[in-house]
């Protein structure tokens, strides 16, 4: 109901759902109200033009027009829903099917349904409105039968992707037999996408079924359809054009009306069904408007050497949506400072702000974010002064990104060549052929083989390490001097990740590029980094050099490092683990955001926010109650039983 | 035997030039009572495996027994499979229109409890994944990966399985969650007693949870030993370039023993003789007196060597 309200809301929605209903009251009311005048035949008024009395005019029994097109609301607006109807009961099934049978079976189905689709659907009906014979009963079936493929082939689709799910896999294994594997995962799963390709498919029976009235192939009189009044209204078009007008009009509104209530009904469904994401495109488009930003300077980080300028530096990063209701802080007074060849990691759960942090440095936020900072520094300029192409030259060149999954990153339609060499050539203006030689160097520096023949391929032809390796390629081809990873071996097996860490601690030592490594994996980061940031809640909790990061003082950054067992975890104990769940950036806690699942948080911690203080050299903790570097924390969390 | 047995396992799709053979002639044991470990890198055909145990594909050769008996002649129609899996993700493995309650009453269907008794028994279930019991009329969507994770692991169990199979179940999972599952699992596991395959591509979890482990390399188990003794002493080159890419924190990666090569080869064109030769650190591309692997396969008179390792040079 909600969805409904939701989809009249919209414009096309609205006039879509006013059509409908004006459709809905010639269907209901035609009959009543105009059939007697739409009836009443007058001899003295036979194939009249239009007048006050008969403003379509009159056809050649003396009958109103505009009464019978009224009135063959109803009748047109029955066979229609009839005929789609049939249509979805045939073809659903059929193509839904698919999805709980053997591969045999579900072939041969996949065959017939391809044949059929392949079969022009109109040529189809009048196929069968020839064999079931000529008639209202006929051009239904005939439309029915011939919109089945097109329900079948849909919901076929449909099927498929459900196939792919577990929960199929696991209902089977179950023992769920197959017509409630249909009925209950498939069907149910499936259902709205149907439900509105029929709501809209009703449009185009309608115009089907007029078609083949139209042909006389359809409705007979004395009966008569707005179909069959357009062709009697053709034959006399010469005389009284408006004839042919009145049915025509109502056939087109008609079928208008249906599509725009489907158009709006499936955009209202495809909402709640996957809610939108902001698309690279947009995460792409950068930040227009910096927000307010506090005028006192925070202490910086201390871990950067002193003497050298750093490559960044980062005073109170905040990141707000602050259009959204409730209104969300996910990055909450964030400072570090990077020198040059320095690689800094950020550690942290999903939520943590992590990424988020990242992606405002490289001005990538996605839409209706807004990040503000005392201080954004990126080669010891203001990075909120730039503006439009200086920015992309800037961060095209010297800041390049990336992400887990290389293919965010590459265009499968295009040659590695043209993706490597696209940036230097618009922002550097190098030539081509120099712009390939560069690209491949940089290809054999990520130790990709055959480079030339690389430049060459699309990025489907290369394996997942080798994508990856590719786009670290891509960023060099400008200057880096900062280059953020976002979690970029995640999803790549052991031994390949070890090889991107190599080739990214071979980049910082040959090109003296600072790095900002974003990982999930502390271990992963601890190969990596001379530094490792924990954040939670939006907050550095603790930022610590890497060979004091085993004994983290933070009970967040500890659980961190000792909830993930490594070879020497001993097998008879339990792993470290919180209860609870993080904050949700909207409703953060007065205090410590890990206050409420901390086992060390004192009274204060829910009521203070600890302010990051140094507790050795270059190692600071936003902590009342640390551990000692010696404590464990296993001890100190009870295992996982309630 | 009680438990479950595999002997040369085989599993492959597709025709002509697209074939893969993605499960070659595996052998296997899952004794009763115990957790087994399967490691091994994407492509090395662990998840085919899986699905070959439960059914969900055909084998083209090869027996899969469960108490001595043939796994497909203790099936019943409506009862649900003695092999039970846990998947790896949570938002894929649920109905996502189905609430907790509707997901668990399915898995219990074949019992025929009546309504209270349906009643006590997902309460029952959801305690024992430590979930509360307002959980129960909750869809997936309201619920947290980690939640979601163990109703899944409490539809495989209100099944009754004999064996679990858990698919990387915690790899979709907050680092934080993680610990919990494996903690839970190992807790489930003492308390009901099932069998246990744990698939995963991190060694240091299948070490932590399983007491016996199996490496498994482009479709083949190449070595099996108890857990400890594997990490402490393993026997095939790939198993040692696993344990060398680990990353670990406060200790220095053995970089002797990586792979040659850090990706696989095309597993739709293995490559002769031992399948791991292109990338054996210790192998014929790295010492000339080593072509004996360029030409024979490993794998046959495996059984005599320790840890049943397919290699030559296991003894070195």
């Amino acid at each position: 109901m909600r969805r409904l309200r939701a989809t009249v809301r919209t414009p096309t929605g609205f006039a879509g759902s006013a059509i409908l209903l004006l459709v809905l009251f010639f269907v209901v009311a035609g009959p009543i109200l105009w059939g007697p005048q739409a009836a009443r035949i007058n001899p003295l008024d036979i194939l009249a033009g239009p007048s006050a009395r008969h403003p379509l005019g009159t056809d050649e029994l003396g009958r109103d027009i505009l009464a019978e097109v009224f009135t063959a609301s109803r009748l047109s607006l029955e066979l229609s829903v009839l005929a789609t109807l049939i249509g979805a009961a045939v073809g659903v099934p059929l193509g839904a099917v698919v999805a709980v049978l053997s591969p045999r079976p579900r072939r041969l189905i996949g065959t017939l349904i391809n044949f059929t689709v392949s079969f022009p659907g109109l040529l189809l009906a009048i196929f069968l409105a020839v064999i079931v014979g000529v008639g209202s009963t006929g051009a239904v079936l005939a439309i029915g039968f011939g919109s089945a493929p097109g329900f079948a082939r849909l919901s076929q689709t449909l099927a498929s992707s459900v196939t792919e799910m577990d929960y199929l896999a696991a209902a089977r294994l179950l023992g769920v037999s197959r017509t409630r594997l249909l009925f209950r995962h498939v069907l149910r799963n499936i259902g709205e996408p149907i439900i509105l390709n029929v709501t809209m498919s009703v449009g185009g029976a309608l115009l089907a079924l007029s078609g083949l009235s139209f042909l006389g192939l359809g409705v007979q009189p004395p009966s008569y359809d707005w179909g069959r009044l357009l062709s009697d209204g053709l034959a006399n078009i010469a005389t009284n054009p408006l004839e042919s007008l009145g049915p025509g009009a109502a056939i087109v509104i008609t079928g208008i009306g249906f599509n725009l209530f489907g158009e709006s009904l499936a955009q209202v469904l495809g909402q709640r069904v996957a809610p939108r994401r902001p698309g690279r495109k947009e995460r792409r488009r950068l930040l227009a408007e910096p927000g307010a930003r506090p005028a006192q300077p925070l202490p910086a980080s201390p871990g950067s050497p002193a003497g050298r300028q750093p490559i960044l530096r980062v005073e109170g990063l905040s990141v707000t949506f602050p259009r959204q209701r409730p209104a969300s802080r996910p990055v909450r007074d964030v400072s570090f400072e990077l020198a040059p060849g320095e690689i800094v990691g950020i550690a942290g759960e999903s939520g943590s702000g992590k990424s988020l942090t990242a992606l405002a440095i490289a001005r990538l936020l996605p839409n209706g974010a807004e990040a503000s900072a005392a201080r954004l520094e990126f080669l010891g300029n203001d990075m909120f002064t730039w503006r439009g192409a200086e920015a992309s030259r800037i961060l095209g060149t010297k800041l390049p990104m990336v992400f887990q999954d290389p293919m965010t990153s590459l265009n499968p339609a295009l040659h590695l060549g043209i993706q490597l060499t696209e940036a230097s050539q618009v922002h550097q203006g190098t030539p081509r052929r120099q712009a390939l030689e560069r690209a491949a160097e940089r290809l054999r520096a990520v130790r990709i083989d055959r480079p030339d023949e690389r430049l060459c391929q699309y990025p489907h032809e290369l394996s997942g390490g080798q994508r990856q390796r590719a786009v670290i390629a891509m960023g060099l081809m400008g200057e880096p001097r900062l280059i953020i990873a976002d979690e970029p071996t995640t999803a790549l097996d052991t031994t390949v990740q070890r090889q991107v860490l190599a080739i990214f601690r071979e980049l910082s030592e040959t090109t003296h590029s600072a790095m900002i490594m974003i990982s999930h994996d502390v271990a992963v980061l601890g190969e990596l980094c001379s530094r490792v940031l924990v954040m939670y809640g939006g907050l550095i909790m603790e930022d610590a050099p890497v060979g004091e990061l085993a004994g983290a003082r933070h009970p967040y950054a500890r659980m961190l490092v000792e909830a993930v067992p490594d070879l020497g975890t001993a097998r008879d104990r339990p792993l470290a683990t919180i209860q609870g769940q993080p904050p949700s950036p909207a409703a953060l806690p007065p205090g410590c955001p890990f206050a409420p699942r901390c086992p060390r948080a004192l009274e204060r911690c829910r009521l203070e926010l600890p302010a990051a203080t140094e507790v050795s050299p270059g190692h600071r903790v936003r902590c009342f109650n640390p551990l000692t570097f010696d404590e464990t924390l296993v001890t100190l969390v009870e295992p996982a039983t309630p | 035997m009680k438990g479950l047995r595999l002997r040369d396992v085989v599993v492959g799709y597709g025709h002509g030039s697209s074939r893969l053979v993605a499960v070659d002639g595996v052998d296997l044991d899952v004794p009763e009572g115990q957790l087994v470990g399967l490691v091994g890198e994407s492509g090395s055909g662990k998840s085919s495996l899986a699905r070959a145990i439960v059914g969900l594909v055909n084998p083209l050769g090869g027996t899969i027994e469960l108490d001595g008996r043939p796994l497909s002649s203790h099936g019943e129609r409506k009862r649900p499979h003695p092999v039970q899996m846990v998947f790896q993700d949570p938002d894929s493995s649920l109905d996502p229109r189905m609430t907790v309650r509707e997901s668990l009453s399915e898995a219990l269907e074949w019992r025929k409890l009546g309504r209270a008794g349906l009643r006590a028994e997902i309460g029952r279930l959801l305690e024992l994944v430590q979930l509360g019991s307002d959980t129960a009329d909750r869809l997936p969507r309201a619920l947290s990966g980690g939640q979601r994770q163990r109703v899944a692991i409490a539809r495989a169990l209100a099944a009754e399985p004999r064996v679990l199979v858990a698919d990387e179940i915690t790899s979709a999972l907050d680092v934080s969650v993680q610990g919990a599952i494996l903690n839970l699992i190992k807790q489930l596991q003492g308390e009901l007693g099932f069998s246990m395959l744990l698939i995963s591509h991190n060694l240091a979890v299948v070490r932590y949870v399983c007491d016996v482990t199996a490496v498994m390399y482009l479709g083949r188990i190449v070595e099996v030993a108890a857990s400890e003794e594997l990490v402490r002493a393993p026997r095939h080159p790939y198993s040692r370039s696993l344990l060398g890419a680990l990353p670990q924190l406060g200790t220095s990666a053995r970089t002797e023993w990586l792979a040659l090569d850090a990706e696989a080869p095309d597993p739709k064109r293995p490559p002769a003789g031992c399948r791991f030769h292109p990338r054996c650190p210790v192998g014929p591309l790295a010492s000339s007196d080593r072509q004996l692997c360029l030409a024979e396969d490993p794998q046959p008179g495996s059984e005599e060597r320790p840890h049943r390792a397919a290699c030559h040079f296991a003894l070195d």
